[in-house]
């Protein structure tokens, strides 16, 4: 009777060693995959500021030209519409008035001119006036073909790793609570002793079926 | 040892044994939920430290965006418009009503090319733009809402990080409590083991209890606080369109979301300040000290607070307090010399005014050794300096009423030394901005005070006499400063500079050789009569003039309103 009761104790020893012994390989690949996780959300933050960088410059470098375009713009109509009105007034005034605007005249249509080079046309609208956000927008597109400019989406995968990381090492705390009632089996009596296997074992399912769940979330 | 002593014995080493493996298991389950919110308190910390990094960049990206716009909008658009306008107006000034035409359709045609030249921002009647209010709009509130969440978010990185860094500690002594729990369970029986397990114990006791504070700690983020941070760059917005009452209107609504922000109660001291409400402003500055503002600019504006009410020891403690914070800041250094000099203690006053003389000095020497330029708050730190003593003379003839003149004592003595030092300071600012050194020779030239007149013109235009005035008319192009001078020698560097209201214009200073011999009458104008357009801008002026980096003489007289 001693030795089967010897060897039930063997026997359940045995079991127990081989439950510590799956609920610690279990929780090594749990933190593993929360280590990898972790640096994930690293790699996803750098890569979100280094997009927040390219962003914050291409928006700063379209403002900047497409404000200097704008200006040349401005004053080429400025120059412009001063020919235009001194051409009006010529033809309305006698003529050694027009002879004396003449010069005026030319100044302003050649500064008109000279400002036109200063400003992409292609932006010029048929009403005459320029589009500057299509410039922008422009500016934007094409930097956006080089570069990465959407920082949200990379934010945002840094964050979900960062909580998947955090629900991984829940689920590895969940394994660790399993590996106590294994470690207390021995001290308790007979009959909690299956209670604590239970408890364990349920821990241990628990925490994998969790880990499983984060780890393969969609 | 009987067999039963025995049985005993090793009933009792297989219950401790039991009990220690008992609590390395519950020290265990304690080290991984330990070890969890280490990684959260990590992982908040590396969030925190990101949007940090990610508000810096984007506020830095809005404020150069912002700039060109206001730039473009100002320097660009609004500056076409006044030189249109300025053409139209000579233009009909000089009955050509065909130009002045002209440039007015071309005026009018300008306002298309920036939003500054519409409604809201453009004050047609006076062509004048709201500048101020276009920055706002444009950008300044939405830099001031990201560097706000910028300062928020380093709060919360560092709280974060303490957290994380407390919690490894708590690991650390949990291993070591887990580490003599072992021991214990391999040393032979006796008192060893159980000198082994009562520190384990104790060590794992106080880790838990250490642990449990730390998380109980809470984190406050301001970005969390409802429209705080929102609120309060409203706030800073109206302020820098000089609209107190709605900026502090505001400041109460971010200060009803987070009561302890530190920031929105110094903002809104100041603005209190800016309106006079000086009991308003020291009780919002103190609270912002309270709430952790310990920076030198808010112990200083606190002391010059408690100076304007006349509460001049209070001011002078204040104004070592940040000194000490912000060593070496000079309006500092001269608040706390005039708070001196005010509340009579004036051997005191003249000391700290001597070192801040010295002070100035040594940094404008530390600069151009180091082949860089003094920065500009240095040279607004000696203007304010002689501007405050200014005042302090300005209220001892009754012309100014914060501190309260009552408050006061000894006015007769503080009168020269205020005159004294406003020389001294004045012409110390001058010698280092132009020639890096503090004025070395006396002054020996002597210059009568300054009569102020309004040239007579014949009818070439040419001028003929001169109307001593002591104000003139809006509309006035010329004044003439009048004066007599002994002790002068030509090749001495003369420089007049040009104050209204108190801040000098830049471009009425002139510097030049004297070449009008030693002795005489001088006459200087300030005039504008080549102009079709400009008058003297309507203020209070005051003119002086340094003979080799000295202050020679000084006077004033008032341009009249419109």
């Amino acid at each position: 009777m001693e030795n089967a009761a010897e060897e039930q104790d063997n026997r359940l020893a045995t079991l127990v060693a081989i439950l510590i012994a799956l609920a610690t390989v279990i929780g090594a690949v749990v933190a593993w995959r929360a280590s990898v996780a972790s640096d994930g959300s690293g790699d996803a933050d750098f890569a979100g500021l280094r997009a927040t960088v390219n962003l914050e410059e291409t928006r700063a470098l379209a403002a900047v030209t497409a404000y200097e375009n704008y200006s040349a713009f401005m004053n080429y109509r400025r120059y412009e519409e001063l020919g235009n009105l001194l051409v009006e007034e010529q033809n309305q005034a006698a003529e050694d008035e027009a002879t004396a605007l003449e010069p005026e005249r030319i100044n302003a249509h050649d500064l008109a001119l000279a400002n036109q080079q200063l400003f992409p046309n292609k932006f010029l609208n048929r009403d005459g006036s320029y589009a500057l956000q299509r410039e922008v927008g422009e500016l934007f597109a094409d930097a956006a073909k080089e570069k990465d400019l959407q920082p949200d989406s990379q934010y945002a995968e840094a964050d979900k790793l960062r909580d998947k990381t955090n629900q991984l090492l829940i689920a590895v705390t969940v394994l660790a609570v399993a590996l106590v009632f294994y470690t207390l089996v021995e001290t308790v009596g007979r009959r909690l002793q299956y209670l604590f296997i239970g408890v364990g074992l349920l821990c241990t399912v628990a925490g994998s079926v969790m880990a499983f769940m984060v780890e393969f979330a969609a | 040892m009987s067999d039963q002593e025995a049985a005993l014995n090793e009933k009792q080493d297989e219950r401790f044994k039991q009990t220690i493996a008992v609590l390395i298991a519950v020290v265990t389950l304690c080290a991984a939920i330990i070890a969890y919110l280490q990684s959260d308190a990590g992982a908040r910390d590396d969030r925190a430290n990101r949007d940090n990094k990610r508000y810096a960049l984007e506020a830095f990206g809005q404020q150069v965006r912002g700039n060109a716009e206001v730039n473009y909008a100002y320097n660009s658009a609004y500056q076409s418009w006044q030189e249109l306008d300025l053409l139209a107006t000579s233009a009909a000034n000089r009955g050509d009503e065909a130009a002045a035409q002209r440039y007015t359709s071309l005026r009018d045609q300008a306002r298309q090319f920036s939003p500054l030249l519409d409604a809201p921002y453009f004050d047609e009647s006076a062509g004048e733009v709201d500048l101020a209010r276009y920055e706002v709009d444009t950008y300044l509130v939405a830099v001031t809402g990201l560097q706000e969440a910028f300062l928020a978010s380093s709060v919360v990185k560092d709280a974060w990080d303490a957290k994380a860094n407390t919690y490894i500690v708590h690991l650390t002594l949990l291993a070591v409590a887990l580490f003599l729990f072992g021991l214990s369970l391999v040393t032979a029986g006796g008192i060893t083991r159980w000198i082994f397990t009562t520190t384990g114990g104790a060590i794992t006791l106080l880790a838990l209890v250490w642990a449990g504070s730390v998380y109980a700690q809470p984190v406050v983020d301001l970005r969390d606080q409802g429209q705080a941070i929102q609120a309060y760059a409203q706030g800073m917005g109206l302020a820098y369109q000089k609209k107190h009452k709605e900026a502090i209107a505001a400041f109460d609504t971010a200060l009803q979301a987070a009561p302890d922000y530190a920031n929105a109660l110094a903002q809104r001291a100041e603005a209190q300040s800016a309106l006079g409400n000086w009991d308003a402003a020291s009780a919002d500055y103190e609270k912002a000290r309270t709430a952790g503002d310990q920076s030198g600019n808010t112990a200083g504006e606190l002391a010059w607070v408690y100076h304007l009410q006349g509460r001049f020891d209070e001011a002078i403690a204040m104004n070592r307090t940040a000194l000490q914070a912000s060593p070496g800041e000079l309006w500092i250094q001269y608040d706390l010399a005039l708070s001196l000099l005010t509340a009579g203690q004036l051997d005191a006053a003249k000391a700290e005014y001597a070192a801040g003389m010295k002070l100035a000095a040594e940094q404008v020497a530390a600069a151009k050794a180091a082949g860089a330029e003094p920065p500009s708050y240095l040279w607004w730190g000696l203007d304010d300096a002689a501007a405050g003593l200014d005042d302090l003379v300005a209220i001892l003839d009754g012309e100014e009423s914060a501190p309260p003149l009552d408050k006061i004592s000894n006015g007769d003595a503080i009168r020269p030394v205020a005159d004294e030092l406003i020389s001294q300071i004045k012409s110390l600012a001058v010698a280092l901005e132009y020639t890096g050194q503090p004025p070395s020779a006396p002054l020996t030239a002597q210059i009568s005070p300054f009569a102020f007149a309004k040239p007579i013109y014949d009818a070439a235009g040419e001028v003929t006499d001169y109307t001593e005035i002591e104000s003139v008319p809006y509309s006035t192009q010329a004044v003439a400063v009048l004066f007599d001078y002994t002790g002068m020698a030509d090749g001495q560097e003369v420089l007049f500079k040009v104050y209204i209201n108190g801040e000098e214009d830049p471009s009425w200073r002139v510097i030049f050789p004297w070449e009008a011999g030693a002795e005489g009458a001088y006459k200087k104008p300030l005039s504008l009569d080549y102009s079709d357009n400009f008058v003297l801008t309507a203020g209070y002026y005051t003119v002086e003039i340094y003979v080799d980096g000295q202050l020679a003489q000084r006077g004033s007289f008032v341009v009249e309103e419109e």
